[in-house]
């Protein structure tokens, strides 16, 4: 009995740092998705209204200080949780849904319309993300959240797609799939039984990195005054406003860029834990 | 008429001839052997029966399978066939499993497609029922361990069963066994075949089984084809040509087992 316990225990003790990333990986982005909801129906202060002192350092009446006009930052970093998780999600099932869809497309086209599937993705990579999604919110003339979330969604999919193609192929060539279709499978009945959740795994990481990068980018894009405007409080645009006054009230910075991390490390740990869950082949294992 | 009637099949990659002029006809519930060595041109063979040969080979010649013509056929007009006529065992029954879908499903879905092919949907109890039957079929032990199982979680010889049984819940005419012992250790394998050959006759199926191993075609056919880099060099009943091999390539594949078993034959020293 005790050689078993003392043979299993290396094993389980991995086991638990791996759930522990999971588990701090959700409490992150559950506390930002938490928050993101509470702030449909309530916050602190109403984050249009002049408050309390200009640049006034945080309080118990302002958990993050106020900003140059007086108003309550937390309730805006509130908000902040909000859009942001609105763009990474929006970003990421855009992507998935174009970037997935071509890429099958692309394992199972011929030759010339893989070549040219494969080649735009490369093309559109090569851009940098921030890059693409410039040009796109440029060619759509009016920023908005939408026209963000759309940017980075087309940005990001080139990503997804050539990935979802090279995993796709991979799984096109093996042997379980000539079984299905020497039993008389179609290919649609392929793509979705044997294919999608194959690659799923893999996929589902990705996406929630990609999810991490798009909430990056969306700072940016606001930042550069090109994402969601003024009434969202985009981080980015909690930081932007604070660079002027970084000297004085440093916290106008600090407390936007820490909401920013936590929710992209939140993402990150995240990833890493699901890639064990997607696979039954490593549960248990590793 | 004949189940499968092969007639001068020709398969080319390019310029490259890989098989050639290969006939071959198998009746309602015949016992068919095709041998001979990798790289011979036997698995192409099976797969060009169904109409699946790999992106950039060609086939000529004529192949009728259950009445129709599969050469030249599109892929909507072959798919009925796959399954209903021919069914396949593959060589390797890890990969020949989906890894991420439990074996309960696997079987589940070709009984599921049979149903639809007949026009009737059958009730999720029916196809747990029928998913039941085919495992016990195969001699599967603790049956719902097993349905509730991943293929990485059950043993070689399991898992070359519940490949059977996925051939076998298709129905087919036609059960083509490519290699499917090969990749058992032998005491596994002598099951595997024994399990075959009864299921093929209690079925009443026709088995195209192919092999490059003559003692384990011997076992469980009646007529055996002989081919070497994709020509047939010897066809008839298995006796006959196995006790009185005419070509060069067969003698020697005969004598090869032969050595094989007095070796195994010899003391120790």
């Amino acid at each position: 009995m005790t050689d078993l316990v003392e043979l299993k225990a290396p094993s389980s003790a991995r086991r638990t740092a791996r759930s522990l990333t999971l588990a701090v990986g959700l409490i992150l982005v559950g506390l930002h998705l938490l928050v993101g909801i509470l702030t449909l129906f309530w916050t602190p202060y109403d984050p249009t209204a002049m408050t309390g002192g200009r640049l006034a350092p945080p309080s118990w009446e302002h958990w993050a200080g106020t900003d140059r006009l007086g108003r309550d930052l937390f309730t805006q970093i509130m908000i902040g949780s909000r859009i942001a998780l609105t763009v990474g999600a929006g970003a990421v099932a855009i992507a998935a849904l174009i970037g997935v869809t071509l890429g099958v497309l692309a394992a199972f086209a011929t030759r010339t319309l893989d070549d040219m599937l494969a080649a735009t993705f490369d093309i559109l990579i090569a851009f940098p993300t921030l890059l693409l999604a410039m040009l796109v919110v440029a060619a759509t003339e009016t920023a908005s959240l939408f026209s963000a979330i759309l940017a980075l969604g087309i940005a990001i999919s080139a990503i997804v797609g050539r990935l979802t193609r090279i995993l796709a192929k991979r799984v096109l060539a093996m042997d379980y799939i000539t079984a299905a279709r020497t039993a008389g499978s179609s290919w649609l009945s392929i793509v979705f039984r044997h294919v999608l959740p194959n690659i799923w795994p893999t996929l589902s990481v990705n996406f929630a990195l990609q999810f991490g990068i798009a909430i990056i980018a969306e700072a940016s894009l606001s930042y550069l005054g090109l994402g969601a405007p003024p009434p969202n409080a985009s981080w980015g645009r909690l930081l932007q406003e604070a660079q002027g006054t970084v000297y004085t009230a440093p916290f106008g910075a600090v407390a936007p860029g820490i909401a920013l991390v936590s929710l992209v490390i939140g993402m990150n740990l995240l990833a890493d834990g699901l890639r064990d869950i997607g696979d039954p082949t490593r549960r248990g294992r590793r | 008429m004949s189940l499968l009637k092969i007639d001068s099949l020709t398969i080319r990659a390019g310029g490259q001839v890989l098989v050639k002029d290969v006939s071959l006809t198998i009746e309602h519930g015949a016992r068919v052997g095709l041998i001979g060595e990798s790289g011979s041109g036997k698995s192409l063979t099976a797969f060009a029966v169904v109409g699946l040969l790999p992106p950039g080979l060609k086939a000529k010649g004529s192949i009728l399978l259950d009445g129709v013509q599969v050469i030249g056929a599109a892929d909507q007009q072959l798919r009925p066939l796959r399954g209903s006529a021919a069914a396949f065992v593959f060589q390797e029954p890890l990969t020949a499993l989906d890894p991420l879908m439990k074996i309960g499903r696997q079987v589940a879905e070709p009984i599921a497609r049979r149903h639809r092919r007949e026009g009737r949907s059958a009730s999720r109890q029916e196809i747990a029922a029928e998913v039941r039957h085919y495992l016990e079929r195969v001699a599967l032990p603790d049956i719902d361990r097993i349905a509730n199982s991943y293929p990485f979680q059950v043993s070689g010889g399991q898992r070359q069963r519940v490949a059977i049984a996925m051939a076998l819940a298709c129905r087919p005419k036609l059960l083509i066994a490519d290699e499917p012992t090969t990749a058992l250790d032998v005491t596994t394998q002598a099951e595997i075949l024994e399990l075959l050959s009864t299921l093929v006759r209690e079925e009443g199926m026709a088995l195209l089984f192919i092999s490059h191993d003559l003692p384990v075609v011997a076992k469980v056919v009646e007529e055996v084809t002989v081919l070497r880099r994709g020509e047939i060099v010897e066809q008839g009943p298995v006796r006959a040509v196995f006790s009185a091999p005419q070509h060069e390539y067969t003698k020697m594949l005969v004598e090869a087992a032969a050595a094989f078993d007095r070796a195994l034959g010899e003391p120790v020293r």
